[in-house]
């Protein structure tokens, strides 16, 4: 069952597009990485599935329910307490039990000991995961997170895969921006490949082609891509 | 509605919680206040003179001419020119200069009285002050003869009255104190009739000298006529009229407008900016504009925020003035409507600001740059400045909501100002802004 439909999706900036029709679906349960090198349109394309961007042409649909944002740097409000965070969004989101909600949330994502802590104390992990938790107060049935690994050591990166599998595992759709092959190969079904704005690739990370292993295989195929079609180099 | 509740609590809960942001803007504006009010809000203290009256109580009464006059009503104006006090001796007064508890004392010799009341001598009186001090010297030096233009004035009235008493007793006739004597004077106009009078009876060769002497008197009478409306001249050579054009304002009443003005300016200029910009330094705002918030919310949110600090500050600020200079309480539903206008105002350009730059710091930098020129080219005034120049700073003025809020301002806290046009003008300031502020944020997140 889809979760999220995203279809024929354009953004240009001054005539340079940074996302040149690009479609895709995203189903229940499932796990989706979007890979590619800096100024691919990643965030772009998240943001624009998130609603932040309207796109210039194209739509997003969302057939299964909400959709859950967690924005690439630890978006939450310093100052206020990790209760406070998800209770104000809670609030916002006109979620019914606001102060019960906010009490399971904090179980999910393991900050029930901190619950009184302001997110400026935190850890830079336990701040992600409170972000991610304001995500997911409305129980979406999509969540997209733009590289929300970037800024976590190993521990806490494993950690965060253990939370988001658990979610996938739940029936929620994820939808993920990653620089790392690694996380594409061991944490996505399956990978949408993007450069200068274009889709070049939607599929089972193992059926990208030749190499070793996924990192190789990926920078194969970018080079591959990038002699037959002339995407003008890194788009940045 | 009830989201922009939850953003309000939220962010007041925000500030709250950056105690020296808050203390900040606490106290700046009460510098300000300060600094405005020390400038141009209450005239300066009136200087302390010891003075020392040496002449003994009962023998205070001056004779000139027959009139008795008090030395008190005459020295009574040193008192008030200058805050006054009695010490019992000169060496008690150079004590005080000294000490600087006095910046002059004036002493007031035992033989002032006999000086005023001989017609040969003019009567002298000490003052003594501290010539370190050059700015000092010259400041007291300078209070010195003021005082004395009051007292001399007092005198020149008396005597002239004394002379007119005189010159009329010489043309009209009565009666004359002279050396501790009381005679009876004919006055020039009897004698003229008295000799027409014994003409007939004169002989002849004498006749002539008499009528000469009758024209000359004639004369005399109307000499003295004119001696009378020339010394009244004397007395008072050149009398002031005030005569006040334009509308009648106090200075304090200005200086409470652009104290106010000033502080609700950069309270909600830099909160506006700030808090705007701190929403988009996390990536909070485009969490918030996942539809949990319109840009609308957003901005009107941060304008209010802005407002309701400012306008806390601005009212905080009239009742403290309250205590210094004379407000006009019962026109309070005039400039505290003017107060929250401007307040709001302030806001909306301060979220604009904020929409505009990238961070706080960027936005509260920006703050600064654009609130500290144009307040001062909001307080320059006309004729300082070329009129080309003039006409540019006016347009100026018309785009940053400063001179509009002053404007109101004044006209709530004094009469005779128009205030429908600065509220109208802020009115539509802050819509613009509103608008420029939402279309910025629409353009940074697109
Ligand atoms: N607001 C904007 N104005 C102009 N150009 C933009 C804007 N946002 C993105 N772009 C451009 O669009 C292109 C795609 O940018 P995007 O941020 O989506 O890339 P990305 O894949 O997320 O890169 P990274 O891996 O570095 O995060 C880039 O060329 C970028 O310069
Ligand atoms: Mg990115």
């Amino acid at each position: 069952m889809p979760v999220l439909e995203g279809r024929d999706l354009v953004k240009r900036y001054d005539e340079r597009a940074a996302l040149d029709h690009v479609s895709f679906v995203v189903e229940a349960g499932e796990s989706v990485a979007i890979a590619g090198p800096n100024g691919a349109g990643k965030t772009t394309l998240l943001s624009m599935l998130a609603g932040v961007t309207t796109p210039d042409s194209g739509s997003v649909e969302l057939p299964g329910g909400k959709l859950g944002w967690v924005p690439q740097k630890a978006a939450v409000y310093q100052k206020l307490t990790v209760r406070e965070n998800l209770e104000l969004f809670a609030r916002l989101e006109k979620v019914d039990d606001v102060f019960g909600s906010a009490t399971r949330m904090m179980d999910r994502i393991e900050l029930a000991h901190r619950a009184s802590d302001r997110a400026e104390d935190l850890s830079g992990g336990m701040r992600q995961r409170l972000s991610i938790g304001m995500g997911l107060i409305a129980d979406p049935a999509v969540l997209l997170l733009d590289e929300p690994s970037a800024a976590l050591d190993p521990l806490q990166r494993e950690r965060l895969w253990e939370l988001l599998g658990s979610l996938a595992d739940s029936g929620i759709g994820i939808v993920f921006s990653t620089h790392s092959a690694g996380e594409v190969e061991g944490h996505a079904d399956r990978v949408i490949i993007l450069d200068g704005g274009k889709l070049l690739y939607d599929g089972a990370p193992a059926d990208i082609g030749p190499g070793a292993h996924f990192e190789l295989a990926f920078i194969n195929f970018l080079r591959a891509r990038r002699a037959h079609v002339n995407v003008g180099g890194d788009a940045e | 509605m009830k989201r922009l509740g939850y953003l309000l609590g939220k962010d007041m809960r925000l500030l709250k919680r950056t105690p020296t942001i808050v203390i900040l803007l606490a106290l700046y504006p009460a510098l300000v206040a300060v600094l405005v009010g020390l400038a141009v809000g209450r005239p300066p203290t009136k200087p302390r003179v010891a003075i020392v009256n040496q002449v003994p109580e009962n023998k205070r009464d001056i004779r000139i001419g027959g009139k008795k006059f008090d030395l008190d009503k005459l020295t009574k104006a040193l008192y008030e020119n200058v805050d006054g006090y009695n010490v019992k001796d000169p060496a008690a007064a150079l004590e005080e200069v000294k000490s600087g508890d006095a910046v002059a004392a004036v002493i007031i010799p035992e033989d002032i009285v006999e000086q005023l009341e001989s017609s040969s001598s003019q009567g002298t009186i000490e003052a003594i002050f501290d010539s370190t001090d050059p700015t000092r010297k010259a400041y007291v030096e300078n209070t010195i003869k003021g005082l004395l233009v009051d007292t001399n004035n007092e005198l020149t009235n008396r005597f002239t009255d004394v002379s007119l008493d005189y010159i009329n007793i010489i043309v009209n006739g009565g009666e004359i104190t002279f050396g501790g004597e009381t005679r009876n004077i004919e006055g020039l106009a009897n004698g003229a009739d008295l000799i027409k009078d014994v003409l007939p009876y004169v002989p002849a060769q004498q006749r002539k000298d008499l009528q000469e002497f009758a024209a000359l008197s004639e004369g005399a009478k109307q000499g003295a006529n004119f001696a009378k409306s020339l010394l009244r001249r004397v007395g008072q050579p050149i009398k002031l009229q005030n005569k006040p054009v334009g509308t009648n304002s106090s200075l304090s009443s200005l200086a409470v407008a652009v104290a106010v003005a000033v502080s609700a300016m950069f309270v909600a200029l830099l909160l506006g900016a700030g808090m705007l910009a701190y929403e988009q330094e996390d990536q909070m705002l485009t969490r918030l504009l996942r539809g949990l918030a319109p840009r609308s919310t957003i901005v009107i949110e941060k304008t209010l925020l802005a407002g309701i600090c400012a306008l806390i500050v601005g009212t905080v600020m009239v009742l403290a003035f309250g205590a210094f200079v004379d407000i006009r309480w019962e026109r309070a539903f005039l400039w505290w409507p003017a107060i929250i206008v401007a307040s709001i105002s302030f806001g909306a350009a301060g979220v604009m600001v904020g929409a505009a730059s990238g961070d706080v710091r960027a936005a509260s930098l920006a703050s600064f740059m654009i609130g500290l020129p144009l307040t001062a080219a909001a307080l320059v005034p006309k004729g300082a400045v070329s009129d080309g120049l003039y006409s540019v700073l006016q347009v100026i003025n018309s785009i940053f909501p400063f001179k509009p809020s002053l404007d109101f301002l004044r006209a709530g806290l004094s009469p005779g100002f128009d205030a429908l046009w600065p509220g109208i003008h802020l009115a539509i300031l802050i819509l613009a802004y509103c608008l420029i502020a939402s279309f910025a944020i629409k353009r940074r997140v697109a």
